[in-house]
């Protein structure tokens, strides 16, 4: 997010094997490639690659120059690893008092969990929203794919942008604790809601729709897949019957009541016209069609699906580009427009190293010979 | 309040936001030092924002409305309810509420005048809906050139959905998110619905009005942002986004468990509805899994003797987990997992985290005392900075309630001009009867 939208970004890899995501698929063919993974491409784009290993006392001195010039560094070692780096806050303003470093972690720099180990389903389960997440009869299910990871990236951002500014008015630096556990704990789906509602009330979460109200709200089938329906009482009753095709409803002196709509009869009696209306449309059609009468359905598509979305076709939401190993591709692109600017996609992810000469020649003026003699040492 | 030092103390926001993905943008805003001016109407309940409906009168009306709905301070609605919904106030830290009926020119006049005053304008509502108050971006830039303002719309403002009426559950069942989570061979009607793009464009909307807020500190200019709030989630899928450009695959929910890890799971512990959730990556994390279970020979054991393995076999290992954690209680389970390196987690609920000593330690919880609610422990930051700790100074607002620093103070509004506007119900702090 920092070098979609500007930032001049260098990253930092192991030599040889580069970030561990080179190892983590999709790849094309299911064949594994360090400079073919999915998930690193996306992650990566619009960055520079130079690799060292900073483990060494060589490479720790190389890295403390590159540090001297940057204004962030962010990282996400475990807090002992990084310990044994030397790379603590203090360490780092010895060589740049204004160094803004970004620290992401499980359980944060401190506390008595910091060094608990952590994936992303137990993050969601060490928030509580996994409590309330899935069916009351089964387990607590996790959230799609990886989504708390990309939301304390996203957090990061935040104070990193923040913390820019900061330093740009007074000089100063700051040291960031990202914790994912307080992203997800302080995150706003079924979380600071359910906290503070505990707080006032003793209810929990729990495992079932939000809503218990007549009015649809969550995922229905329909002729072809499903739909998303989220139809709030009762300001939303008139669009709704007109949906369905049940006009007389409108003027029904039960549904006068705004309270009308929790009662369990009148759910069951309008769930029949609502199945029955489903069975009759597609997705496409059915989305098409509420959003007319201005009810919030929605069409859930599958990822291939959203490939040939001719709304975000329209928008150009997907960005083509070649890549020297994978060809071209078409990558997730800008989200968030600015006047003047905002995203765009200079470059694909970076080949492992790619830019070690131009930045250690360029950048830091290291000779042929002595970039040469580093890499045989495995320095670089 | 004191907000001198923090990177935004120069900064007021208008607050236009309703529901969940604006307010929660804000929150972060107003931790990081801005003033928050939340704008609202005695004339207009939100719906989901304060309360699920306006005006619920007794206990009993306050229980039908379920789990959520219900959420109201000692499930009392009180005199005033609106300032007692934890949907709200789980966001209030740090806000201000002023009111204002902006269907009234006069009202759009008054909020005219705040714009004159304020850095940045942040809105969710639908599509179009503030133009018709004289707050599209053009007026409001003609008013004030160097005011931010960030609209989210949840499909963008161009494209054939740009008018779709949505929320997270629309935004996460277009891009695709929604395909990927469910239980396996089940279909996503047995799941409970989820609204996480609120929480991830909240903070995608709080990155974007720094990173303008950044440019104008250098350009002393405004600018328009627009955070498209299902092409963010999307962003937010990159491998299985990829696979699908790739190798034209389209991937299904696992469940819990995970494509490359196994066995992760959650199992059952003692007790009501106790679960344990667990995740295995690599051979010495079996190593040490076996170890805990007390079953030293599955390390031999062909059947699981590499993650492949694992995969084909994680029916069976799911019995034998089972068998082990059904014995234990969750925390007990989490502990001696964690002591062999093995990433676990007990699923907490609500009262696990109050009762958390990581959490305590942390401090992560803050105690405030908000006039309607009594004394209560909120949760507090999603970050913590060394140099400039984040502010959690005041409880979330109650209606109306800053309105008299927001007329005479802000505005210069006359004594006298003050008491019209009570008398003409632009200033106030109950709804209007109407409103029901």
């Amino acid at each position: 997010m920092l070098a979609d939208y500007g930032a001049d970004v260098l990253k930092v890899e192991r030599p040889a094997t580069g970030d561990p995501a080179r190892a983590y698929g999709p790849f094309p063919g299911d064949i594994p490639h360090q400079e073919k993974s999915g998930l690193f491409l996306h992650l990566n784009t619009n960055k520079k690659s130079v690799t060292l290993d900073f483990s060494t006392d060589t490479g720790r001195a190389i890295l403390y120059e590159l540090i001297r010039d940057a204004d962030v560094v962010v990282e996400n070692f475990s807090p002992l690893v990084k310990e044994r780096l030397s790379f603590s806050y203090d360490d780092l303003t010895k060589l740049n008092p204004g160094i803004v470093l970004c620290s992401i972690s499980n359980f944060g720099q401190t506390g008595p969990y910091r060094d608990w180990k952590a994936v992303d389903m137990t993050m969601y389960a060490f928030s509580g929203q996994m409590n309330g997440s899935g069916h009351l009869d089964a387990e607590p299910l996790k959230l799609a794919d990886l989504l708390m990871q990309g939301q304390a990236g996203s957090a990061a951002c935040t104070a990193i942008m923040a913390s820019v500014m900061h330093q740009r008015r007074t000089g100063k630096g700051q040291a960031i604790d990202v914790a994912i556990a307080e992203v997800s704990v302080a995150s706003a789906d079924r979380r600071n809601t359910a906290l503070i509602g505990y707080q006032y009330t003793g209810d929990m979460a729990i495992r079932d729709v939000m809503l218990p109200a007549a009015l649809p709200v969550g995922y229905f089938p329909c002729a072809d897949g499903y739909v998303c329906m989220t139809v709030a009482p009762p300001a939303r009753w008139v669009r709704y019957v007109d949906m369905l095709g049940q006009p007389q409803l409108k003027t029904d002196e039960r549904f006068k009541d705004p309270m009308a709509f929790a009662s369990p009869q009148i759910k069951e009696e309008l769930d029949l016209h609502l199945y029955t209306w489903l069975a009759d449309n597609g997705k496409q059609e059915a989305m098409e069609k509420a959003q007319q009468h201005r009810i919030a359905g929605t069409a859930i598509n599958s990822t291939v699906d959203v490939l040939s979305d001719p709304h975000l076709d329209a928008r150009g939401f997907f960005v083509q580009a070649d890549h020297p190993a994978t060809g071209p591709l078409r990558y997730p692109g800008a989200s968030i427009f600015v006047d003047g600017g905002g995203f765009s996609l200079r470059t694909t992810a970076p080949l492992l190293g790619q830019h070690n000469s131009a930045v250690y020649s360029g950048r830091l003026g290291m000779t042929k010979l002595e970039i040469g003699q580093l890499r045989s040492a495995g320095v670089l | 309040m004191s907000t001198t030092g923090l990177p935004l103390s120069h900064i007021r926001v208008l607050d236009l936001t309703l529901i969940w993905a604006g307010p929660y943008a804000v929150t972060h805003l107003g931790d990081l030092g801005a003033e928050i001016i939340r704008v609202e109407s005695l004339q207009h309940h939100i719906t989901n924002t304060r309360g699920f409906v306006p005006w619920p009168k007794t206990k009993e009306e306050v229980l039908s409305l379920g789990y959520l709905g219900g959420l109201y301070a000692d499930h009392d609605p009180g005199e005033r309810p609106w300032n007692k919904h934890a949907m709200f106030n789980a966001m209030g830290r740090n806000k201000q509420s002023m009111t204002v009926d902006m269907t009234r020119p006069e009202g759009v006049e008054i909020v005219h005048e705040l714009v004159k005053v304020s850095d940045l304008l942040i809105e969710n509502n639908t599509v179009g809906l503030l133009k018709r108050f004289g707050l599209d971006w053009e007026t409001v830039h003609k008013i004030n050139p160097t005011m931010v303002y960030v609209t989210m719309p949840i499909h963008g403002l161009t494209g054939p959905y740009s008018d779709y009426m949505g929320f997270g559950p629309n935004g996460e069942a277009i891009s695709g998110v929604l395909s990927l989570r469910g239980y396996r061979d089940s279909d996503i009607t047995t799941v409970g619905n989820s609204n996480h793009m609120d929480t991830t464009s909240g903070m995608a909307a709080a990155y974007a009005s720094l990173m303008a807020l950044y440019q104008r500190d250098e350009t002393g200019e405004g600018q328009f942002v627009e955070v498209s709030q299902a092409e963010h989630l999307l962003t937010m899928i990159g491998a299985p986004i990829m696979d699908a450009a790739m190798n034209g695959r389209a991937q299904t929910p696992l469940g819990n468990r995970d494509p490359v890890r196994a066995p992760q799971n959650t199992y059952p512990c003692k007790g009501n509805d106790r679960w344990i959730a667990l995740s295995v990556g690599s051979d010495s994390e079996w190593e040490a899994l076996c170890q805990v279970l007390r079953r030293p020979e599955l390390v031999e054991d062909s059947r699981f003797h590499d993650t492949l393995a694992r995969q084909s076999n994680h029916d069976e290992i799911d019995e034998i987990i089972s068998g082990w954690s059904s014995q234990h209680e969750a925390g007990e389970a989490m502990n001696l997992l964690q002591s062999q390196g093995i990433p676990a987690s007990m699923v907490y609920n609500e009262a696990d985290l109050y009762a958390d000593p990581h959490l305590a330690d942390r401090q992560f919880f803050h105690e405030k005392t908000q006039k309607d609610c009594g004394t209560h422990l909120y949760p507090g930051h999603t970050f913590k900075l060394s140099e400039t700790a984040l502010r959690f100074d005041t409880p979330p607002p109650l209606l109306g309630e800053h309105n008299e620093y927001v007329y005479r103070e802000l505005l210069g509004t006359s004594a006298q001009e003050y008491r019209r506007l009570v008398a003409e119900k632009h200033i106030g702090m109950d709804y209007v009867p109407e409103v029901r």
